[in-house]
């Protein structure tokens, strides 16, 4: 048994690891070290003490479906629950590393298969019950069984065992390395035995219990979700708000409208286009938070002509990503050349595809549709970035004589058509949850992971094994190369044709502080105070 | 003698009442049969909806059976029908909630935006097609014309940002958000939202007042009138107006299912937590038994104003009588 300095080392390694921390030139206003302060050099020192009181009016374009941590897995409920809920460990403020959570330290067996947690003892739920081992047991395994949704993070715990008033052991069947950044997820969330037994989980889903900074005071679907203090938190001093309301707003105007009649405190998802006039605003603050996030157009390589490889390469070749950014994301993102979104171990020496038309049309000559073909690209109706990208890609594919038909559909639609693999092209997404890079290689590019890389039909049998082997090396320096070399194999055989990586953005009153945005997205507003 | 006529009357609308509240049930019926098959046509799986792209393809068969949505879809009526013959609507297959609950939650709002917009459009109709009509192809009357014109054809959620832009934002008059807790609130917070319904109603009510006021000045017994020295104000309020509005009752009424679509849009741009925001995300999510429920109320309510305003019609010119 290695000794607990395990656990500053993991947070250092990841740290180190961790490349998701330079920013591009556009995304100034946001540093990862201090990313809600922006250069407002008026403060003065003695307006950095946080004060305590007042409720954050927050805005965001959906509602949630569920408080239950194992049932959406959409990135706004795991952005509630996780200020709502402890994990056993959590991710750090900037999303670079693990600090402790409910547990205070842990250790690791020599195997990598046996971690064991000691926690804190001052925990308590909302209902006022304390939080014990045997809740961690029992949420894990929640969390892992059949009605989880995200039972497929937890592919390699054998048991979760209490093995003391304050101490739980997961064991493995073989060595998992990203069980730590698993643990983090919301989905791990620990919840009341008690409650969940006698309750029950329809009932819990609406009247969530859990122990982290907010409570559920009340919740209007499709409304707002209301959140109040919890005075009994272990985090003493904090949280510093009264509550918290996060607030339906899908509409843009709106929402800048009632940033600028101080209807709001916080506003994400404000249109790139908006920013400027917004930052010009002298009682306003801008955010540009990195996001480990990928935005790519999937190829159906079950479809003739899209199965020969130099058609999808020709593609990626063709379409200019500087001219989408700065056209469509006013300057906000960088160009994506790994199948990998900005986690740990993304390769940063991957040259992907660089715009280069020559190459393009002389791929095409080489492949089997000398003279070109038609194809349609399906997008999400409303979604001004989709389609503004759209016909940039349209006009670029033409060049080298592919004739493509925009479809536009509904987003739920979209979804349909390319979890169905009825498409030709279709653009979308994906997000990290962790900073581990498994979630995504699984989720993403490995063909026998969950989405068979990603509903494209591609195939690669090295990769998958390479994928699997990935999960379990302990060293880390091999780690790295395993996925460094995963990612120069997905690259090269193009399944998808590689866009960017779109950043988050937030429109904050001057007077908040402490609002904070990780590299996954998600914010700890037990942080965030607001100066009168 | 009076006493009797009046008890009458009375039980003639009341029969009336009856009668077309019985006719509500088949219309009903109707609707319900289109809406349930058409928002099955259009391509989009709720499950699929719900869990979103990550979903497995078992957990979105699993969530469909737990929707019962793997049923047939005659079943799936079938069931549906069974429910509304209880009196009950369903239940959401995204929201676990009754959708009778979702809607009550949410009607006094849109109904009190309903109401609002048409006693603002009447306040801005009435005295903008006296002018008019009195001072007939005067600059003001043109001035009217035109901006009646260029209100139809502006689409209200422009007419809406406009309005928040100079009416909240340059000045700080008016929320650009929200419902308010209080009467006052509600007052303060729909006013900008019903000022934008306005602005296409009120055209459509001026203009067949003023041509009505017109038609009703030119007649006999407003020359008699003015000819017994009534004052002309007089003569107008009196005489001239209460003829004048019969027209305008039947407008309303038959306007009210556009009024309700009207709201849905507005609801939307001023995030007002009434029906149509509802609406929209039902539609968004395919949450089938909101929808079908909605268009129900909808429907209903439309019908339920017809019938009022015929109603109303005789309590206004007594010389209306209900047909059979």
């Amino acid at each position: 048994m290695k000794k607990a300095i395990r656990l500053a080392m993991a947070s250092i390694l990841l740290a180190i690891s961790t490349v998701a921390c330079s920013s591009s030139p556009a995304d100034n206003t946001a540093q990862p070290s201090q990313p809600a302060q922006p250069q407002s050099g008026e403060q003065a020192a003695g307006e950095n003490t946080p004060q305590p009181g007042g409720i954050l009016r927050f805005a965001r374009n959906h509602d949630i479906t569920s408080f239950d941590p194992i049932d959406s897995t959409a990135n706004l409920a795991i952005w509630t629950l996780l200020n709502m809920f402890d994990q056993l460990v959590r991710l750090s403020p900037s999303g670079d590393g693990i600090e402790p959570g409910i547990a205070t330290d842990w250790t690791i067996s020599e195997d990598g298969k046996t971690y064991v947690f000691n926690l804190r003892d001052d925990v308590k739920f909302h209902n006022g019950a304390p939080l014990t081992a045997e809740d961690v047991k029992f949420s894990l395994d929640r969390a892992r069984g059949d009605e989880s949704n995200w039972n497929w993070m937890y592919p390699a715990i054998q048991s979760v065992e209490v093995t003391g008033e304050h101490q739980v052991t997961i064991k493995l069947n073989q060595p998992y390395q990203p069980l730590l950044s698993t643990l983090a997820l919301a989905s791990s969330s620990i919840v009341p035995k008690q409650v969940m037994e006698e309750k029950g989980k329809e009932y819990f889903a609406n009247n969530p219990v859990g122990s982290g900074p907010f409570m559920l005071e009340s919740w209007q679907r499709g409304q707002k979700i209301v959140l109040k203090k919890n005075p009994d938190y272990w985090q003493k001093g904090k949280p510093y708000l009264d509550g918290v309301e996060f607030l339906q707003v899908p509409e843009d105007t709106a929402k800048i409208f009632m940033l600028q009649a101080k209807e709001l405190d916080i506003s994400s998802n404000v249109p790139f286009s908006s920013l400027p006039q917004l930052e010009a605003d002298p009682s306003l603050q801008v955010l540009v938070a990195p996001f480990a996030r990928l935005d790519m157009i999937p190829i159906n390589t079950e479809r003739e002509p899209f199965n020969n490889v130099k058609i999808r390469q020709a593609m990626n070749y063709a379409i200019n990503k500087e001219e989408i950014i700065n056209a469509v994301l006013m300057g906000h993102g960088e160009v994506a050349t790994s199948y990998l979104p900005k986690v740990m171990y993304y390769n940063d020496q991957l040259e992907g595809y660089p715009y280069n038309p020559e190459k393009a049309k002389q791929l095409m000559a080489e492949s089997s549709r000398p003279n070109g073909f038609k194809a349609t690209l399906t997008i999400n109706a409303g979604s001004d970035i989709n389609s503004q990208t759209a016909v940039i890609i349209k006009e670029q594919l033409k060049e080298i004589g592919i004739e493509l038909e925009i479809q536009q559909l509904e987003p739920g639609v979209v979804d349909e058509m390319h979890s169905s693999k009825k498409y030709d092209l279709i653009t979308t997404y994906y997000s990290s949850d962790i900073i581990d890079p498994d979630e995504i290689t699984m989720f993403g590019a490995a063909p026998s992971g969950g989405t068979g890389a990603y509903y494209t039909g591609y195939q690669n049998e090295e990769l998958d094994k390479l994928a699997y082997a990935a999960q379990q090396e302990q060293d880390e320096t091999k780690r790295k190369e395993m996925y460094f070399e995963l990612q120069r194999m997905f690259s090269e055989d193009a399944p998808f044709i590689f866009l960017y990586h779109m950043p988050n953005s937030y429109v904050l009153q001057k007077n908040v502080h402490g609002f904070q945005v990780s590299n996954m997205g998600s914010y700890r507003l037990e942080d965030v105070w607001l100066s009168k | 003698m009076a006493q009797q006529v009046r008890k009458v009357i009375a039980i003639g609308r009341l029969q009336y009442l009856v009668k077309h509240l019985m006719q509500l049930v088949p219309v009903l019926l109707g609707i319900s049969v289109i809406t349930f098959f058409l928002i099955r046509m259009i391509p989009g799986d709720p499950a699929h909806i719900l869990l979103g792209p990550r979903a497995t393809p078992e957990a979105v068969q699993q969530l469909t059976e737990r929707m019962g949505l793997d049923q047939p879809v005659l079943t799936q009526y079938l069931i549906y029908m069974k429910n509304l013959f209880q009196g009950e609507l369903g239940h959401s297959i995204i929201i676990q909630q009754p959708v009778s609950t979702l809607i009550f939650e949410r009607l006094d709002v849109t109904v009190f935006l309903v109401l609002y917009t048409t006693v603002l459009s009447v306040l801005i109709s009435v005295p903008v097609a006296m002018w008019s009509a009195v001072k007939k192809d005067g600059l003001l009357d043109n001035g009217f014309r035109a901006a009646s014109i260029v209100g139809l054809s502006m689409p209200s959620f422009w007419v809406g940002i406009l309005l928040m832009l100079f009416l909240s934002i340059k000045v700080k008059l008016f929320p650009v958000s929200g419902y308010g807790s209080t009467f006052a609130e509600h007052l303060r917070h729909l006013f900008l939202p019903a000022l934008t319904i306005s602005f296409s109603l009120a055209p459509v009510l001026i203009r067949p007042l003023r041509t009505k006021i017109i038609s009703i000045l030119a007649s006999e017994f407003v020359e008699a009138a003015r000819a017994r020295g009534i004052r002309e104000s007089k003569v107008l309020l009196k005489h001239v107006l209460r003829n004048a509005m019969l027209g305008t009752v039947t407008i309303l009424g038959v306007n009210v299912g556009w009024l309700l679509g009207g709201s849905v849009v507005v609801e939307t741009v001023f995030s007002i937590p009434g029906l149509g925001q509802l609406l929209i995300n039902s539609i968004l999510t395919r949450d089938y038994p909101v929808i079908q429920g909605l268009v129900l109320v909808f429907a209903a309510l439309v019908i339920i104003v017809n019938l009022l305003t015929d109603i109303l019609y005789t309590i206004l010119d007594p010389r209306v009588k209900l047909g059979g």
